[in-house]
């Protein structure tokens, strides 16, 4: 019944029972995705950097979305402005406390986290859509808020904030050194997150993602890991923001619209709900879709002539659009569970289940 | 780890051993001359939605360890009488003790804390989580860390995580779950879910246990099998059962005391041959035959 697991691999105490990964094979495997990414900068160039940076900052970003939708399935649509809100506390507090970045980082992370539970105690009452739609309101509460207050945030002209220094000779504003940075606070914020995911509160939030009134009179309270489980997501939210802000060295508030909120949902139904694999699957997918949509447009200049420039526009909202509406039709339960199937048919080889 | 071991080891000979040492440490009453005293009391409940009178004056005692099966037509307010105990409805007038305390107020899952530990008549389990994590999560209020303890995932988390998951395995050995532990909970078979749910239950460490119909839809064996968890979980850890049943050959069986609601009213409360001849009763609900 439970093939989860490959062959021959068996629990002798309840320590090995709460392994992640099992076999020498998958933790050399595992090992060696960690150095391979952080080798692939001396590959791939300038062009590959510029890539992979954003997707380490989505990457976070994706997370927290997973913990508040996929885990704990209250529906936000409201994430790019808590990552706006990490980017702009970063720039403020280095322009009007001149903190460094090291200090502002853990910063961005907490101020993304107090907005989150203030938006957050609608879920206390709501559930479903209409949640949705209170979420939806702290977007544009938060972004009208950045656009209006010039005085501190220089409305919609936007803010410069500037990268970590030299720390232990390694000098950050060099492009590759930051993505070693970005790389490293994702895989700590990946690590947070799964281990988030299999402890107390992330079976507390499966719970109330699954029935909430029965985890009430289960003991859990509701109300508080609702919060918790928003205050968490708009962390890594902040953190996300804070990671891709510097990276530019500037922050405009027409960086973070709905339709990225609206996006961030979709990829995460692409990477799957209720997996921490399926968040980065579903950052990987769409980073990597915005790059494609700006290869093909040139392309499409011989199909088009010269209208191919106002169509390029529209080119990445079209891939966004079709590969959503694919999954939606092919595998909703996205990237992760289709892996998963993988997995399972390879454990189980020759026999069909 | 060899404490843990060690445990399991003595299990074989007692059952639910390392639950019953996790509520012996903070039962209440100790020896066998509280038994008949009432652990649960409810008095005078008044539940009304509307214009239609849910409960009316119910007052009714669960006493030591005993086994108190409600029984009463549809409708008749059994499910309601249990959601007031549980803090899910809210009754207009009355109030209700546990041990003393009043928990009238309490948002209910404080008074799950407490140890009053339900099952759903209509199964309410976290369909996404495994058997195992089911049961865990039941244990979530007796969990001791926090969540950014767990998030860093220190040692004592983890080790933590291991007795809880040990205290799990007593539940799933108990209960016969060993085959499906490690399956999503959406895709078992119904009978087995009943099973998983009462596990839950169990892993809340109950000083008292309600149960809403844990036998509907069931065959013959499967009663059987849930008749002798049942009286196995009285007497193991010593704690009194209030049980809604229709299945009345398995009511007068198991039943220590019987209390009978109609429309909202009680209409007669004793043992099983009392009720058998309660001319109230049989008008009500188990008519002539």
């Amino acid at each position: 019944m439970n093939i989860n697991r490959p062959c021959g691999t068996f629990d002798r105490n309840y320590f090995q029972a709460k392994e992640l990964y099992r076999t020498p094979l998958r933790k050399t495997l595992l090992a060696l995705f960690i150095i391979a990414m952080y080798v692939i900068p001396f590959v791939v160039g300038e062009y590959g950097i510029s890539i992979l940076t954003p997707i380490c900052a989505f990457t976070i970003g994706m997370l927290g979305l997973q913990i508040i939708t996929g885990y704990a399935g209250q529906i936000s649509i409201g994430h790019a402005a808590f990552m706006g809100i990490g980017m702009y506390t970063v720039a403020i507090l280095q322009k009007y406390f001149g903190f460094s970045f090291w200090l502002a980082l853990p910063f961005s992370g907490l101020v993304a986290m107090a907005v989150g539970i203030i938006f957050g105690i609608p879920a206390l009452r709501m559930k479903g859509l209409y949640l949705a739609f209170a979420t939806l309101a702290a977007h544009f509460v938060i972004v009208y808020v950045i656009s209006n207050w010039r005085s501190v945030t220089n409305g919609t002209d936007g803010m410069y904030m500037s990268r970590p220094g030299v720390l232990f000779g390694i000098d950050f504003t060099d492009d590759r050194n930051y993505y070693f940075l970005a790389l490293t606070v994702t895989a700590i914020m990946t690590y947070l997150a799964t281990n988030l995911a299999r402890t107390k509160l992330g079976r507390a939030l499966v719970a109330v993602r699954d029935n909430d009134i029965a985890a009430e009179l289960m003991g859990i309270n509701v109300g508080t890991t609702k919060v918790l489980a928003f205050g968490i997501g708009c962390f890594f939210a902040g953190v996300s923001g804070a990671i891709g802000g510097a990276y530019y060295e500037y922050v405009n508030v027409e960086w973070f619209g709905l339709d990225d909120s609206i996006w961030y949902l979709g990829f995460l139904v692409v990477g799957g709900f209720g997996s921490i694999f399926g968040a980065i699957a579903g950052a990987v997918v769409w980073k990597v879709m915005d790059e494609l949509s700006t290869l093909v447009t040139p392309l499409t200049e011989a199909l088009l002539g010269g209208a191919a420039f106002y169509a390029s526009a529209a080119f990445s909202l079209l891939f966004y659009s079709l590969i959503i509406i694919t999954f939606l039709v092919f595998e909703p339960r996205g990237i992760s569970h289709r892996w998963e199937m993988i997995k399972r048919s390879y454990r189980l080889h020759p026999f069909p289940y | 780890m060899r404490d843990i071991t060690k445990k399991r080891e003595q299990r074989y000979s007692y059952g639910l051993a390392l639950l019953r040492e996790c509520i012996e440490k903070k039962r209440l009453w100790t020896n066998n001359e509280d038994e008949k005293k009432a652990v649960l009391r409810v008095e005078n409940i008044d539940l009304s939605f509307g214009d239609l009178r849910a409960l009316n004056n119910v007052s009714v005692d669960v006493r030591g360890h005993e086994i108190l099966a409600i029984i009463g037509p549809n409708g008749a307010g059994k499910t309601s009488l249990l959601n007031v105990i549980s803090g899910f409805y809210r009754a207009q007038r009355g109030d209700i003790y546990f041990n003393e305390e009043k928990i009238t107020r309490f948002s209910s899952h404080k008074i799950a804390e407490r140890g009053i530990c339900r099952t759903f008549q209509n199964i309410a389990l976290y369909s996404g989580l495994t058997v195992t994590d089911n049961i865990i999560a039941g244990r979530h209020p007796h969990i001791n860390y926090n969540f950014l303890t767990g998030m860093i995932y220190f040692p004592w988390a983890n080790r933590e995580e291991a007795y809880q998951r040990a205290i799990a395995e007593d539940i799933i050995d108990f209960l016969e779950l060993e085959h499906v532990r490690g399956s999503v909970v959406g895709m078992l078979a119904y009978g087995l879910r009943k099973r998983v749910e009462l596990g839950r239950a169990l892993a809340l460490e109950p000083r008292i246990l309600l149960l809403d119909e844990p036998m509907a839809g069931m065959n013959v064996d499967e009663k059987e099998d849930m008749a002798r968890f049942i009286i196995d979980i009285n007497e193991f850890l010593k704690i009194p059962i209030v049980l809604i049943e229709h299945d009345m050959g398995v009511v007068m069986d198991i039943a220590d005391r019987i209390f009978v609601l109609d429309f909202g009213n009680p209409i007669a409360e004793g043992s099983p041959e009392e009720i058998k001849q309660n001319q109230k009763v049989i008008s009500a609900y188990l008519g002539t035959g």
